[in-house]
């Protein structure tokens, strides 16, 4: 029942690399991992099926040797393959001797190159040249069929030595890579390769050699593994990372952009007005202008400058009973709420208890509040704020629903991220600062629903603080 | 005497800049498209100053009323945008000029009295 040990161990670095798959999707480098994986555990089922010389017939034997030494001749192109994957993601230009060779020896024509020399000798395994007959030999516990090998066998033999100076080209290679966890990615297949080809050539010569193959493996396939997590999670990180810088700069460019045109309305006024009253035309209403759009730019520059200090992209976040916070900021919004004859009816819920930083939190429900109940005109029938309190999973939802006239489907996203008011008092960055806040709680808000009976805006936020826990580890 | 001027154009504060500057020709105007096409016997507007972005309201839309409802009059585009190249690429063609704000407030007058001269004289 050795082939049984065997067959399990050879399954490992597939079974790996399957994982990989779910844990990190389908992706070019996972594809080109797949199928390099996929060559190591075929050389072991090759093994294997030496191994079940008392389970299977000869004629059977015989078929899965051959089938199965498809890992062993594509393991070069697929390497290659897998290198080539790897150098590119790297994006080094270096024009060291180490990069122009690394492109060279794993470019897509050297790849295709060993696939049809691969193929080809694939092809002439299945004839008798190659592996001529099987004979039944033991070890001192089972039995097992060794193989006779034929006059080309020979081809085969200098064929897989060139992989020798493949994996020393990658080593070399290796050293023009840029990222410390992609070099050491490379450098531990490598490594891995090397042990598992060596061992994998002198296999059958003492009768415990499958032992040895199949240590070798298993420890070669978890380090393979462990490496390929490293530097896909860094590849990750570094990736999330980008897009929340990216996501940043487009909110600040969002930002900008509006308050500029902002500020582009105000000025025509202010310096039409001035130019028109400098004319020696006098208009008391020309005055009032200037006085207004002065004082209303001031307001401006104020309460961006509030907006960009207490928007902190790294607030505080202590444990707090949300239910109270959310109660707290409808009481200090009622009185506004009742100045417009709006009703804000709260459903809540006393469990729910969280990391967040309270006070942040309470100005995104009290501008939230507002806002609605802003947007619900002076003669509607309805007027009408609903508040409401939830828990999904690891999370908290609150559902502000307001009666107002909606908000045109175009304008969901823009509306948390450009400067924009129809007040002309208002500051305009009410749900700027909530989007903000939110986005710093790694949370979510957004226009769930709008028509002209009313808006939904849902804000999303985790329980935890578990990013405080990665940033320790960081 | 009726007005000759129509401005669609979201600040009030604006429209009343523009009031004062053109209180010679008499302006008219909506906040938004809707009060706009409400003005009452628009084929005698000689000018038309438009604002770009008016909340709730879509430009081409706004502009394919004005050329259907006022097709004699001239028409600028008054715009806050911020690539104002791109807008005169994309609506060169529909405008007598395009200003950028903040409007040179003066220059903007000659031009809508030198206007007003050729409206006149035609």
């Amino acid at each position: 029942m050795i082939f049984i040990l065997i067959f399990v161990v050879g399954s490992l670095p597939v079974s790996l690399s399957f994982f990989m798959f779910g844990l990190y999707g389908n992706s070019r480098l996972s594809r080109a991992f797949f199928y390099s994986m996929c060559t190591i555990t075929f050389w072991q089922w090759d093994d294997t099926s030496l191994y079940a010389a008392t389970s299977l017939h000869y004629g059977t034997v015989l078929f899965l040797v051959r089938f199965f030494r498809l890992g062993q001749f594509m393991s070069i192109p697929l390497f290659v393959n897998l290198v080539r994957v790897i150098l590119s993601s790297d994006g080094s230009l270096s024009k060291s001797f180490s990069a122009r060779l690394g492109r060279v020896v794993f470019s897509r024509r050297s790849f295709i190159a060993y696939l049809v020399v691969s193929l080809i000798l694939y092809g002439i395994n299945w004839t008798p040249f190659d592996i001529a007959s099987l004979s039944l030999d033991r070890t001192p516990y089972d039995f097992f069929f060794k193989v006779h090998y034929g006059p080309l066998d020979i081809l085969y033999l200098f064929y897989l030595s060139t992989f020798s100076f493949v994996l020393l080209f990658s080593f070399i290679a290796s050293r023009s890579i840029i990222s410390r966890d992609i070099k050491f990615f490379v450098v531990t297949i490598n490594g891995s390769y090397l042990t598992l080809f060596l061992v994998g050539m002198v296999s059958f010569l003492p009768h415990q050699q499958y032992i040895q193959n199949s240590l070798v493996t298993l420890v070669t396939s978890a380090f393979i593994a462990f490496s390929f997590m490293k530097m896909y999670n860094k590849a990750l990180f570094e990736h999330s990372r980008l897009l929340a810088r990216k996501s940043k700069l487009e909110f600040t460019g969002n930002m900008t952009n509006s308050l500029v045109h902002e500020f582009k309305n105000l000025l025509t006024s202010v310096k039409g007005s001035a130019d028109v009253l400098a004319s020696g035309i006098n208009s008391e209403a020309l005055v009032n202008n200037i006085v207004q759009g002065s004082k209303q730019m001031q307001r401006l520059v104020d309460s961006y400058q509030k907006f960009m200090r207490e928007g902190d992209m790294n607030p505080t976040l202590e444990l707090a009973n949300v239910n109270s916070l959310v109660s707290s900021a409808i009481e200090f919004v009622i009185p506004f709420t009742d100045s417009l004859g709006v009703t804000v009816y709260f459903e809540g819920n006393q469990n729910i208890e969280a990391f967040v930083n309270e006070s942040m939190l309470m100005q995104v429900v009290v501008n939230l509040v507002k806002n609605g109940a802003e947007a619900i005109p002076a003669n509607a029938k309805v007027k009408l704020v609903k508040v409401l309190l939830s828990e999904f999973n690891d999370s908290f939802i609150i559902d502000v629903i307001d009666s107002g006239s909606g908000v045109e489907q175009s304008k969901w996203q823009s509306i948390f991220q450009d400067f924009t008011t129809t007040k002309a008092t208002g500051s305009g960055l009410g749900l700027p600062f909530s989007f903000k806040t939110v986005v710093a709680h790694r949370g979510k808000i957004g226009v769930v629903a709008s028509d002209s009976s009313g808006t939904h805006i849902r804000v999303t936020v985790p329980k935890n603080k578990v990013d405080h826990l990665i940033s320790i580890g960081g | 005497m009726a007005n000759r001027i129509a401005v669609l154009e979201d600040r009030p504060e604006i429209v009343t800049l523009y009031t004062v500057l053109f209180e010679s020709f008499g302006v008219s105007h909506g906040l938004n498209l809707q009060a706009f096409s409400a003005l009452e016997g628009q084929r005698h507007f000689e000018v038309v100053l438009m604002d770009y972005s008016i909340p709730g309201d879509d430009f081409d839309t706004s502009l394919a009323y004005v050329k259907a409802h006022l097709p004699k009059a001239h028409r600028i585009l008054i715009s806050g945008h911020v690539d104002t190249e791109s807008l005169a690429t994309r609506y060169g063609q529909d405008f007598q000029r395009i200003f950028a704000k903040p409007v040179d407030i003066i220059e903007l007058r000659s031009f809508v009295e030198r206007l007003m001269n050729i409206s006149v004289s035609a």
